[in-house]
């Protein structure tokens, strides 16, 4: 069976999906169905609302989510009280949400459950410890909501599955190409540099690296920044080896620098892939050119799964879909929905 | 008038700080404290010192101390179910996550207990929760998580058990299962409301006992003093300070000089003295300390004898407000305005005013000041003000900062006979660097009217 294999060394896996209605849910109930197998102590949670049986935005019908005995979930008071679900409550968070505090339980049978865990990437990574450090889960699921990539984050989560389909494109090619901009963000490869990261590092702004990986001067205050750069500053102005983006790559920033001959040879390096808000055309433009993109942790990508249904109708050949994107990233994509996969 | 704990906190004089610095482990207890009345019957006052100075040498012995840390780890747990305790007695039936607080709530207390119990105090108000527990912890677990366990009904065991053996797919035993598990859960939350007003009291208790815990280790850590209740309407403090300034202080790797003063109600206290001479700050801290005293905290300086007061009014600082159309001459006006009517009412106050009618001419003002001080000698109260003005009222004691010796302030308060003001101003001002040229002419002119 594909792909679950891949999950059970990572600590905490993502599923993120590029739109709503890419089949999140759906992946989720295939892999918790799958890990029932093995001698896992697994955990679940989303970042926001998610498992509800009517799309909320939409109003198509939508798959619920199904837990066996043994795994934890957290959801919200709301959503706890509406379980489906034998289970045992074994704690209750302080930090609110809009639907309540977070309930963590354990699954005592058979059953279903709207999730809605912490909706900030923060109360996520304590929820991950808790798991971890109080109820030894071995692995934590995140269930991502709308198109929000930032759980992926190696911070956040080790590995990570892609949900794609004809809800973001009806178009296979503009589905495909857009598909694959994310993955190619996805796998750009980890910085050479060691960069010396003490208690004084940069939070914001775009900082010069120096020979020995360490922060020379900051370029800019803030990637937001109008105005000419703080070029006064720089140290040996022909050889600037690397730049750190300590915020968010932009457009902006990097339309900017493509043009700068001082800039041209230096690595730009982020924190992750999350971090970086450029559109495929300066990206590709930028690489052209002899760009080079560099992060500090790069997420593990498992697999991409589509649903070629989209909730406004249209539905693609998922052979063709899933033979296009297959042969374009180079990884393994999966129908679960008509494949089955049963176990 | 009531005035909350919450109230006080805007007070400018250094409670915040104080405040801030209480390690208070759950929100209840923050709550509960912020909510908190000001005592003013002595009685009161002196049952709460009573109960710090019973904890207060037992923190000393490594026992007890090991036993306070695993309290606060458990106090930190402790949640706000009033909303539920509520809903129970008026005859709710309570929900699984309703009834694992309750649980919790009980578990808490029950550990705290257990870590109390080698110890024979009577600050901490412990109350027995083991029945409630036993009600939600049927199987004797003692762990904090809940669901409608199999003990409580065979019936329920069994319908489970085919469930699991239709391989979850006989969907009408669900239905049979939450019948069950509605009346289990109706009649645990009727077993339960016999012991609703327990179950509040262990709640309020446990909060109460973070607090105490909470002011007594502040005690320690600030050097506070645990004071004495003054029944002669005489309040006297040895080596007065303000924490905040002194740890504003301590960071620039200064000292603070700290003071001695008392005053009654016999007559009312005018400090005199120099620019920078600590009045105001002294009026600020007997603020914080009479506020201190009356929540029931220990007090910033080496001995304390304070009398308890109905009400305190600080008007200090110039708070003009223009969204009131309020000029700093008027604001300080009201505020006087607003004390005097209190004491007309017959109150028993304690008053801090700092240069009351300052920003007006000092023809005038001083007038002003003399005639307030006449004003409040003539009512019952706790009265302290301080001025720049030449004063010859023969109602008041007098205190005056001695001032600048040898090139160093010297912040202590002595004694003061004469009627005149201290003329420091000029050589205060030198000392700060302010424009020469300013201050020779400053001086110039002293010299002509001379």
């Amino acid at each position: 069976m594909p792909f679950v294999e891949k999950i059970l060394s990572s600590g905490t896996l993502s599923i993120v999906g590029l739109e709503k209605n890419t089949g999140k849910t759906e992946c989720l109930n295939y892999i918790l169905r799958r890990l029932s197998g093995y001698p896992l102590k697994v955990g679940v949670t989303s970042i926001g609302v998610d498992g509800e049986k009517v799309d909320q935005v939409t109003q198509s019908s939508k798959p619920e989510i199904f837990l066996g005995e043994g795994i934890l979930f957290s959801t919200s008071e709301k959503h706890y009280r509406e379980r489906q679900i034998y289970s045992e409550l074994l704690n209750i968070d302080e930090t609110q949400t809009s639907l309540g505090r977070i309930c963590t339980a354990r699954a005592l049978g058979y059953g279903k459950v709207l999730l809605s865990g912490p909706s900030q990437t923060t109360s996520l990574m304590r929820w991950i410890k808790k798991l971890k450090d109080d109820y030894s889960t071995d692995l934590c699921i995140i269930d991502g909501a709308l198109s929000r990539l930032s759980l992926a984050s190696p911070a956040v989560s080790e590995s990570m599955i892609l949900a794609t389909g004809a809800a973001l494109s009806s178009n296979i090619p503009e589905l495909v190409n857009k598909t694959h901009f994310v993955t190619e963000l996805i796998n750009i490869p980890e910085t050479g540099i060691a960069l010396k990261f003490d208690d004084k590092s940069p939070e914001k702004g775009i900082w010069q690296i120096g020979k020995e990986g360490n922060f020379e001067v900051p370029l800019f205050e803030s990637a937001f920044i109008h105005g000419e750069s703080q070029s006064g500053q720089i140290k040996d102005n022909n050889d600037i080896k690397a730049l750190y983006v300590a915020g968010a790559l932009t457009d902006r920033f990097l339309k900017m620098i493509s043009t700068e001959k001082k800039y041209t040879h230096a690595q730009i390096i982020v924190k992750d892939f999350t971090r970086i808000f450029v559109t495929p055309a300066t990206y590709r433009n930028f690489i052209k050119k002899g760009g080079i993109i560099r992060v500090l942790r790069k997420s593990n990508l498992i697999a991409v799964c589509v649903n070629p249904t989209a909730p406004n109708g249209v539905i693609l050949n998922s052979d063709k879909l899933c033979g296009a994107l297959g042969e374009k990233l180079n990884l393994p994509v999966y129908d679960i929905i008509k494949n089955g996969y049963e176990v | 008038m009531v005035m909350k704990f919450r109230s006080v906190l805007d007070i400018a004089c250094g409670i915040r700080y104080i405040y801030s610095q209480l390690d208070i482990c759950s929100s209840l207890s923050r709550a509960i404290l912020l909510d908190s009345e000001m005592s003013t019957k002595i009685h009161d006052i002196e049952k709460a010192y009573d109960n710090i100075n019973e904890v207060l040498p037992l923190l000393n012995k490594p026992t007890f101390a090991s036993a306070i840390n695993l309290i606060k780890i458990k106090l930190s747990e402790l949640k706000d179910i009033r909303s539920s305790v509520i809903r129970l007695k008026e005859g709710a039936i309570l929900d699984d996550i309703e009834l694992f607080e309750i649980k919790s709530l009980a578990i808490i207390n029950n550990d705290i207990s257990s870590l109390l119990s080698q110890f024979n105090t009577e600050s901490f108000k412990i109350y027995d929760t083991t029945h409630v527990l036993n009600l939600l912890d049927p199987d004797g677990n003692r762990i904090t998580s809940f669901y409608i366990y199999d003990s409580y009904s065979p019936e329920l065991t069994k319908l489970r058990r085919d469930y699991k053996q239709s391989n979850y797919q006989d969907q009408d035993i669900p239905f049979e299962i939450s019948k069950y598990e509605e009346k289990i859960r109706e009649q645990l939350s009727s077993s339960l409301r016999e012991h609703y007003l327990l179950i509040d009291n262990t709640m309020l208790s446990l909060a109460l006992a973070d607090i105490l815990i909470a002011k007594c280790l502040q005690i320690k850590s600030l050097d506070l003093v645990v004071p004495k209740v003054s029944l002669n309407e005489k309040t006297e403090y040895r080596g007065l300070f303000n924490p905040e300034i002194e740890s504003i202080l301590k960071n620039e790797k200064r000292e603070y000089q700290k003071t001695d003063i008392s005053f009654s109600s016999q007559k009312p206290l005018l400090i005199t003295g120099s620019n920078m001479g600590g009045k105001t700050v002294t009026l600020k801290t007997l603020a914080l300390a009479q506020l201190l005293f009356q929540y029931g905290f220990g007090i910033p300086s080496e001995e304390a004898h304070i009398t308890p007061v109905n009400e305190i009014y600080l008007s200090c600082g110039d708070d003009q407000d223009y969204r009131a159309s309020l000029s700093s001459f008027a604001a300080d006006m009201k505020r006087v305005d607003k004390m005097i009517k209190s004491l007309k009412r017959g109150r028993f106050i304690l008053s801090l005013t700092d240069e009351p009618a300052r920003t007006t001419n000092p023809v005038e003002g001083s007038a002003l000041a003399e005639s307030l001080i006449t004003v409040l000698s003539k009512y019952r109260s706790m009265n302290v003000l301080t001025t720049h003005y030449n004063i010859s009222n023969p109602y008041c004691t007098r205190l005056r900062v001695k001032g600048f010796e040898n090139g160093k302030m010297n912040y202590s308060l002595v004694e003061d006979t004469g009627t005149e003001a201290p003329h420091e101003a000029l050589l205060i001002a030198e000392s700060l660097d302010i424009d020469s040229e300013w201050i020779e002419l400053a001086q110039k002119e002293l010299n002509k009217r001379n």
